[in-house]
C-alpha cells in the first residue's frame, strides 16, 4: 500500500485518506458558459496536481502535490496557500 | 517405490514415516516429504495429468511449482499442484481435467482434432456458421476450466498480518543467503523469503556433486538459519511488488503483509524446455527437475536418459545423473561441445556419446516416452537417430524470475552474451544478485550476493555510493538462442498450459499479432496458470525471429501479480466488517426486529413475524398513523457546528438560507454538490447564534461531516465540528398521542404553543438529559429524542412502558418508508440518483437562490428553467391486484422508455399501492396514465397523482389535530 | 490491411495540427501525417490528445482493476454485479472467474496495480460465493479509464473541425464497440452527428444537458 508522507504524522498508508480531488477555485462573476467548465472541466492530464487528502482517523483536511503519472506525494501545501474569502455577504440575514 | 534411490546426503524425505495416499483410485506408498509427483514418480505412474485443451498426457517438467498440467482434485480442494504440495496421509487425489479417469480420458480425442483448433480458435472458429455458435459454446463450456469446485465448501479464515523488516531478501539460494548474512552483518532487520520447504536453492540440487559447494554449504546457511536478525521464511511465496515496498508474503499460515525498506531480489532463474515434436511426453523433463527428483526425494527420474544440452549445467546434470546410475545413452549438445571440451573429454571416458550441434526432433511414445529422433540442428529429417530411452533431459536455458523487479518498475535488457534477460535500471531501493542478474559461477553469487546487501545497505544509510551490478556475471552463454525444432507434425508444445504449438505463434504473428502484447493476447500464450513461466522466453524468441528483430525490439509481456496464484480464501484474510448496532438494540431483539443492513448499521427493517411481513409492517403504519409509534433513528448522523462562523458554513453548504433559523428552531437542510446534484439531507437547528446541531443522512453522515470540515479548511472559517453520530441515541416518537405521552415525562412546556412545530429544544426526560425537536418526516405529530448512547436503552424502556396505554408499537425502516412516502418526502439516493437536482425532485422551495452564494447556486440558477424530468406520485387501481409493482420497473410509452419508479408500495392510509417515478417532464401531468412494465413483462396502468398522498394541508401536526385524530 | 487500412503500432501522436480552426495533420514521432479528419479514441490517454487542441473535456483518468482466477469448470452463466458490494464476477469462457470492482478513488495515470484492492475484492467475492475459497487469483492488472462526470461517453464533433472525439468510455464499453463504431463513421464522413450519440455531444456538459442512464438503479452507477 502506497504511504502518503502526511507533515503531521509522518508516512500513512493511503487507504486512511480520503482523495478530495483537486484544489480548485470557483470563478467569480462567471458566465454560464465559464461556469459550466468550471463545474464540469478538468485538466485530466498526467502531471503534478494540488490535491485535497483527508486523514479519516484524525479528521483532518490536506493538500498535497502529486504526481499523477508516477503516483508520488511531492510537497504538502500549508492550508492557509490554498484558502480564499468565501464569496457570499456573511451579513445577509 | 522401486524408483527410490538409497539415501542421498541432501533428501527431504523422511524413511522413517511412510504415507498410504491414493491417485485415481489406486493407492500408493510415499515418505513423509513426498510431494505428490515424487511419490507418482517413485512408484512408476508417469502420466500424471492431462492437457488443458488437448487432454494429451503430461508428467513431470519442472518439480518446481509451475507443472500446471499436473493439477490435482481431492475431496475438499481444488487446483493442487502435485509437484509442490506435501503428500498427505490417507489423502486421495484425482487427475483434474479428465472424463473418466486420467486414463480413459473420454475427451483425449480432442488432440486428433488439434488441426481444427487454430490459434484464436476461441474467437474466430465458431463463429461461421452462426448458428453452431450456441452448439460450441456448450461443448467449449463443458470442456473449459481444470479443477472443479464444490458449493458446499466453506469459506476459512486464514489469518493476515504485518511485518516490517529494513530488508526482503527473496529467494533463499547461494546470492539470497549470502546477501541475506551481509546484511544483517551490518546492522540490518532481514527476511529471507523462499517458496521452498527449505533453504539453499540451486546449491542443493544443482551443486550436489561439486566439491566447492560441499564446504560452503554448511556454514552458508547455518549463519542465516542462527543469525537474530535475520527471519528465515521458507514455503514462502513473495505474491507481488506493490508500491513503497509493499509486499505479501504468502505463506502456510495465511499472509504476511510486509513493509521493508529495500528489496533484494534473488530469485534464480527459471529452467525453460525445449520445443520440437512431442516435447510434451512423459519422460520428458528440464535437467532441474531430475536434479530435484535426486537431490530432494532420492528418486530415479528414468533408467535410460538422452540429455538434450546447450549449457555447463547441463553437463553437470549429465555427471550427476550417471552418478545415480541411470544409463546416459547419449548426449545431444545444440551448441558446438568443443565450448565444453572438458566435460565432452569425461563423458567419453565413461563411454558417453556427445552429438555436437545435432537436436532432438521428436519424442517416440504413446503415454510415455520410448524413443528420441535425433539430428543435426536445421536439417530435419536428414541423418536422423532414433535412440531408446525413457527418460529426455532438457538442459538448454533459462529465464530470469524477474516478475518482482518488473513491478517495482525494473527495467530488464537482454544480454546477447548471456542469451538471456539481465536487470538494467532497477529502482531506488531494488537489488537483484546471483543468477537472476546472470551470475552463474558459485563463488561470484556469493560475491554478487555481498555486493547486492552492500549496496542495499547504503541506501538505507542515505549514501548512494555507486556500485556495479554487473561485476559477477558470466561471460558464456548459459542459453540457447533457438532451441526450437519446426516439425511437420507439428505438437511442438511451446506452452504446456495452453497447449499452444510453435505453428500456433507463428500463424499469429502472421496474422498481424506481431507485437508481444498482441500475440499474448490472440494467442493466449502465458495465461495459463503458470503465466508463461515456460512459455514466454520462447514466444520471444519465436517472435523476435519471425520479425527479423532483436529480442529487446520484440520485448517482453508484463509480468502481473502474482508470482503464483494466491487462494481467495488467503487474500480475504479473516472477515473484518465494521458492524454498528444502536444502543437500542437489544430491544429490537426483545421486540422481535428482523433487522436489515442500512450501510454499516444494522436497522430494524420490522418487528414480529417474518412471515407476514406485509401485515406487520402495515400494522405498524396504522399505529402512527393512529396512535402511536417509536423507531429507532440512532443512525442519523449528529453533528454539532460551534463557533462564530457556524451560520456562514450552513449558509454555504445547503440551499436554504440558514442564517435567519430562529434560536430553538429548525429547517430543513438540503445539500447539492457544485453541479447542483442532490447528495445529502436532514434538519439543522439552531442552539444559539454560535450553535447549531444537524442531522444528515445515515449513509451520508461520515460524508457530510468530511465536507463541513473541508469547507471550513477552504474558507478558513471560525468554526468547529463535533461528529456525535455514534455518541447520540435518537428515536422518532411519532403518532397523534406522542405529546400526551412525553408531556409528563418532560421538566419542559411542550405544549404546541411553547413548542411548535419544528422547535428544537433541550430538556430532561425523566432524569435523562436531551435534545428535543418536532419534526415532520412520517407526517404525524412527532418528536425526535436524541439522548447520550448509554441512555438510549433506557430512554427505549421508558417510552415503550408508558406508552403502553396509547397501545405504543415500535416501527421499523420499511414502515418509515411508507409513511414518509405517503408524505411525499423523498429518501436521497433512493429517489433521487446521481444527477437529480432539487428541482427534478419536485422541491424547488428548498432552493434559496437569493443567497449571494452556496456550493452549487449557480447551476441550480441555471438549470432551474431547464430539467428534462421530474419527480411525481403515482397510485395503482385500487383493487390490490398490481402490488408486483417493483422499484426501478420502468414507465415505457410508445416503447421508449420514460421513467423510473423510485418508490413504491402499499399505503394503508391510501389504502392502495403508492409510488413515486422519476419521469420525463413532458409526460407529467397529474391524471395522465402511465404504463409501467413489470419484472414478468406485464405493462401496469398507474395514475399520476398530486403528492402528498396524505394529509396534504399538514394539519396533523397542527395542535388541535393531536388527541382526536384517532 | 483487406480495406486499404493501415495500422501503425508503436506510433506515438506527438502533435495535431490545426490551422484556422481546422485539422491539418498529425505529427508522430515516425513523421506527419497529412489529414483533415482525426478520431480520437484513446481510452486513458484522451485528455493528452484533446489538450494538443487546447481542448478542456472533464475527463479524468482513474484506474480499474481487475482480476482472474484459474480457470475452474463451469459454474456459473451469467455475470453478477452487486450493487452493494461493488464487485462484478464471471466465468470466461476458459473456466477463469472474471471480477473486479469499481474504479480507484483517485486520479491516476499508470496502470499499477494494489494489493488492497485484490483483498478487498476477494473478501467481497467470499461473501458471494463463500465456496469459491480454495480458487486462486492468478493475475490482477489495471487499465486507465476515462471517466466523465455522468459516466457516458463523449461522441462526435469537437469544436475543432475535423477533430471527432470518441472518449469517456469509463467503464464501459466492451459491448457497444460495434455500434460507436458504425456512428461515429456516419458521424466522420458526414461531418454531423449521428442521431444516435447526439444525446453523447461534446457540448453537453456546457449546456448541463448531461446524460442519465435511463432505468438504471438509484447510483449513478
Amino acid at each position: 500500500m502506497k504511504l502518503i508522507p502526511c507533515p503531521d504524522l509522518g508516512p500513512r498508508p493511503r487507504n486512511e485518506f480520503d482523495y478530495g480531488g483537486e484544489v480548485r477555485r470557483p470563478p467569480l462573476d462567471a458566465d454560464d458558459k465559464c461556469w459550466a467548465e468550471y463545474v464540469y472541466n478538468r485538466s485530466g492530464q498526467p502531471g503534478v496536481l494540488r490535491e485535497w487528502w483527508y486523514h479519516r482517523p484524525t479528521g483532518n483536511w490536506y493538500v498535497f502535490e502529486r504526481d499523477t503519472q508516477r503516483d508520488e506525494f511531492l510537497i504538502s501545501i500549508p492550508l492557509k496557500e490554498v484558502q480564499y474569502a468565501l464569496p457570499s455577504d456573511e451579513t445577509t440575514a | 517405490m522401486r524408483y527410490r534411490l538409497t539415501k542421498q546426503p541432501l533428501e527431504w524425505i523422511d524413511r522413517q514415516h511412510k504415507l498410504r495416499f491414493s491417485f485415481e483410485g489406486k493407492t500408493f506408498e510415499a515418505f513423509e516429504g513426498d510431494v505428490i509427483s515424487s511419490a507418482l514418480w517413485a512408484n512408476n505412474v508417469r502420466m500424471l495429468g492431462r492437457s488443458f485443451k488437448y487432454h494429451r498426457p503430461r508428467g513431470l517438467l519442472s518439480l518446481a511449482n509451475h507443472d500446471v498440467n499436473v493439477m490435482l482434485q481431492s475431496d475438499n480442494d481444488t487446483h493442487i499442484r502435485g509437484d509442490v504440495r506435501a503428500v498427505q496421509e490417507g489423502e486421495s487425489y484425482y487427475a483434474t481435467n479428465t472424463q473418466g479417469g486420467l486414463k480413459q480420458d473420454r475427451f483425449k480425442w480432442l488432440g486428433k482434432l488439434s488441426a481444427m483448433m487454430p490459434v484464436g480458435f476461441y474467437y474466430k472458429a465458431f463463429h461461421s456458421p452462426r448458428f453452431l455458435f450456441p452448439l460450441w459454446e456448450t461443448i467449449i463450456r463443458r470442456a473449459a476450466g481444470i479443477g472443479k469446485i464444490n458449493t458446499d465448501w466453506k469459506r476459512r479464515f486464514t489469518p493476515k498480518w504485518y511485518e516490517h523488516a529494513d530488508v526482503l531478501v527473496v529467494g533463499a539460494g547461494p546470492s539470497g543467503i549470502q546477501a541475506a548474512q551481509n546484511a544483517a552483518e551490518q546492522g540490518m532487520k532481514v527476511i529471507l523469503a523462499d517458496e521452498n520447504k527449505h533453504i539453499g536453492g540451486s546449491l542443493d540440487y544443482q551443486w550436489v556433486n561439486d566439491t566447492d559447494a560441499a564446504v560452503i554449504r554448511q556454514p552458508l546457511k547455518q549463519q542465516v538459519l542462527d543469525h537474530p536478525l535475520i527471519t528465515v521464511k521458507t514455503e514462502t511465496v513473495v505474491g507481488g511488488y506493490y508500491a513503497d515496498n509493499w509486499i505479501p508474503l504468502s505463506g502456510p499460515e495465511g499472509i504476511a503483509k510486509l513493509r521493508v525498506k529495500a528489496v533484494i531480489v534473488a530469485s534464480g532463474l527459471l529452467e525453460q524446455p525445449a520445443v520440437f515434436h512431442n516435447n510434451d511426453l512423459p519422460g520428458v523433463m528440464l535437467m532441474s527437475a531430475a536434479q530435484r527428483l535426486v537431490a530432494r526425494y532420492a528418486i530415479k527420474p528414468g533408467n535410460k536418459a538422452v540429455v538434450l544440452v546447450a549449457n555447463e549445467e547441463g553437463y553437470r546434470g549429465v555427471m550427476d545423473m550417471y552418478k545415480v546410475g541411470i544409463e546416459i545413452q547419449a548426449v545431444v549438445d545444440l551448441e558446438p561441445a568443443e565450448a565444453h571440451s572438458e566435460w565432452v573429454a569425461l563423458l567419453n571416458e565413461k563411454g558417453i556419446t556427445v552429438y555436437s550441434e545435432y537436436t532432438v526432433n521428436e519424442a517416440c511414445g504413446k503415454d510415455s516416452l520410448d524413443a528420441v529422433v535425433i539430428g543435426p540442428i536445421d536439417q530435419p529429417g536428414i541423418d536422423t537417430t532414433r535412440i531408446d530411452c525413457d527418460l529426455l533431459l532438457m538442459s538448454v536455458g533459462w529465464s530470469p524470475a524477474a516478475h518482482l523487479l518488473y513491478q517495482a518498475g525494473g527495467k530488464l535488457g537482454y544480454d546477447k552474451t548471456l542469451n538471456q534477460f539481465v536487470p538494467g535500471t532497477l529502482p531506488a531501493g531494488i537489488y537483484a544478485c546471483g543468477r537472476v542478474n546472470g551470475v552463474f559461477k558459485l563463488t561470484e553469487q556469493l560475491k554478487d550476493g555481498e555486493r547486492a546487501a552492500q549496496q542495499c545497505a547504503a541506501f538505507i544509510r542515505g549514501d548512494n555510493a555507486s556500485y556495479d551490478e554487473g561485476a559477477f556475471r558470466d561471460e558464456l552463454s548459459h542459453s540457447s538462442g533457438w532451441p526450437i525444432v519446426a516439425h511437420p507434425d507439428g505438437k511442438n508444445f511451446v506452452d504446456f498450459d495452453e497447449d499452444l504449438q510453435l505453428d500456433d505463434l507463428l500463424n499469429a504473428a502472421k496474422e498481424g499479432f506481431d507485437n508481444i502484447e498482441l500475440l499474448k493476447r490472440f494467442s493466449t500464450v502465458g495465461m495459463g496458470p503458470s503465466q508463461g513461466k515456460h512459455a514466454n522466453m520462447n514466444a520471444i524468441r519465436i517472435l523476435a525471429k519471425t520479425l527479423g528483430q532483436d529480442i529487446d525490439q520484440t520485448g517482453s509481456t508484463t509480468a502481473r501479480p502474482f508470482y503464483h496464484p494466491v487462494r481467495l480464501d488467503d487474500l480475504a484474510g479473516t472477515r473484518f466488517r465494521v458492524h454498528r448496532v444502536s444502543a437500542m438494540h437489544q430491544q429490537h431483539i426483545k421486540h422481535q426486529a428482523v433487522f436489515m443492513d442500512a450501510g454499516t448499521w444494522q436497522r430494524p427493517e420490522f418487528y414480529g413475524d417474518k412471515a407476514r411481513r406485509e401485515t406487520m409492517i402495515r400494522e405498524e403504519v396504522q399505529a402512527v398513523r393512529e396512535g402511536l409509534g417509536l423507531i429507532d433513528v440512532s443512525t442519523l448522523g449528529k453533528i454539532e457546528v460551534m463557533g462564530p462562523d457556524a451560520a456562514c458554513l450552513l449558509d454555504t453548504m445547503y440551499t436554504m438560507r440558514m442564517t435567519n433559523i430562529k434560536h430553538g428552531m429548525t429547517r430543513y437542510a438540503l445539500m447539492v454538490d457544485e453541479s447542483g446534484v442532490i447528495i445529502d439531507d436532514g434538519i439543522v437547528g439552531k442552539i444559539s447564534d454560535s450553535h447549531y446541531y444537524l442531522t444528515a443522512t445515515t449513509s451520508h453522515a461520515d460524508i457530510t461531516y468530511r465536507m463541513l470540515s473541508r469547507a471550513i479548511a477552504e474558507w478558513g472559517l471560525d468554526v468547529r465540528l463535533s461528529n456525535r453520530t455514534g455518541q447520540q441515541a435518537a428515536v422518532n416518537l411519532a403518532g397523534p398521542y406522542s405529546r400526551e405521552l412525553l408531556a409528563p415525562l418532560v421538566d419542559i412546556d411542550i405544549s404546541d404553543e411553547a413548542f411548535p412545530y419544528l422547535g428544537i429544544r433541550e430538556a430532561n426526560v425523566q432524569g435523562i438529559p436531551a435534545r428535543l425537536m418536532r419534526v415532520g418526516f412520517v407526517g404525524e405529530l412527532g418528536f425526535e429524542i436524541h439522548v447520550p448512547y448509554n441512555q438510549g436503552e433506557s430512554l427505549w424502556q421508558l417510552l415503550m412502558e408508558k406508552g403502553k396505554q396509547y397501545g405504543i408499537r415500535p416501527f421499523g425502516v420499511e414502515a418509515q418508508r411508507r409513511l414518509r412516502m405517503e408524505k411525499g418526502h423523498i429518501i436521497v439516493g433512493q429517489d433521487t440518483d446521481g444527477l437529480t437536482t432539487p428541482y427534478e425532485a419536485g422541491m424547488p422551495w428548498a432552493v434559496h437562490l437569493k443567497k449571494t452564494f452556496f456550493v452549487g447556486r449557480q447551476t441550480l440558477a441555471i438549470m432551474k428553467d431547464n430539467t428534462d424530468r421530474v419527480l411525481v406520485g403515482f397510485q395503482l387501481a385500487a383493487d390490490g391486484a398490481s402490488t408486483e409493482v417493483l422499484e426501478s420497473h420502468l414507465v415505457i410509452d410508445n416503447g421508449e422508455i420514460r421513467g423510473r419508479v423510485t418508490s413504491v408500495g402499499y399505503s394503508p392510509s391510501c389504502q392502495r399501492v403508492i409510488g413515486m417515478i422519476m419521469l420525463d417532464k413532458q409526460l407529467a401531468d397529474i391524471g395522465t396514465p402511465l404504463c409501467i412494465r413489470t419484472t414478468s413483462g406485464d405493462m401496469v396502468k398507474a395514475e399520476q397523482v398530486s403528492m402528498p398522498f396524505y394529509d396534504p394541508d399538514g394539519l396533523r401536526q397542527k395542535p388541535q389535530l393531536d388527541k382526536d385524530a384517532a | 490491411y483487406q480495406r486499404g487500412v493501415e495500422i501503425h503500432q508503436k506510433t506515438a501522436v506527438t502533435a495535431i495540427v490545426e490551422k484556422d480552426g481546422r485539422v491539418t495533420g498529425v505529427q508522430t514521432n515516425r513523421g506527419f501525417i497529412q489529414c483533415n479528419k482525426v478520431v480520437s479514441m484513446v481510452a486513458g490517454s484522451t485528455p493528452r490528445i484533446t489538450s494538443m487542441l487546447g481542448l478542456q473535456t472533464p475527463i479524468e483518468i482513474f484506474p480499474l482493476q481487475a482480476c482472474v482466477s484459474e480457470p475452474v469448470k463451469p459454474f456459473l452463466d451469467t455475470i453478477i454485479v452487486s450493487g452493494s458490494l461493488h464487485v462484478y464476477v464471471s466465468q470466461s469462457s476458459r473456466g477463469e472467474l472474471v471480477m473486479g470492482a469499481s474504479v480507484d478513488p483517485s486520479v491516476l495515470h499508470s496502470t499499477r496495480s494494489s494489493f488492497d484492492f485484490v483483498e478487498e475484492l476477494a473478501d467481497k467475492m467470499l461473501d458471494l460465493f463463500p465456496f469459491t475459497g480454495r480458487l486462486r487469483v492468478m493475475r490482477q492488472w489495471a487499465g486507465m479509464s476515462d471517466i466523465t462526470p455522468d459516466f457516458a461517453p463523449i461522441m462526435g464533433k469537437t469544436p475543432v473541425e475535423g477533430f471527432y472525439l470518441d472518449a469517456g468510455w469509463g467503464t464501459w464499453g466492451f459491448k457497444a464497440t460495434p455500434v460507436s463504431g458504425k456512428t461515429m463513421a456516419d458521424t466522420v464522413v458526414n461531418d454531423r452527428n449521428h442521431e444516435l450519440i447526439e444525446p453523447f455531444r461534446f457540448d453537453r456538459f456546457r449546456e448541463f444537458d448531461l446524460v442519465g442512464e435511463r432505468g438504471a438503479a438509484s447510483v449513478g452507477h
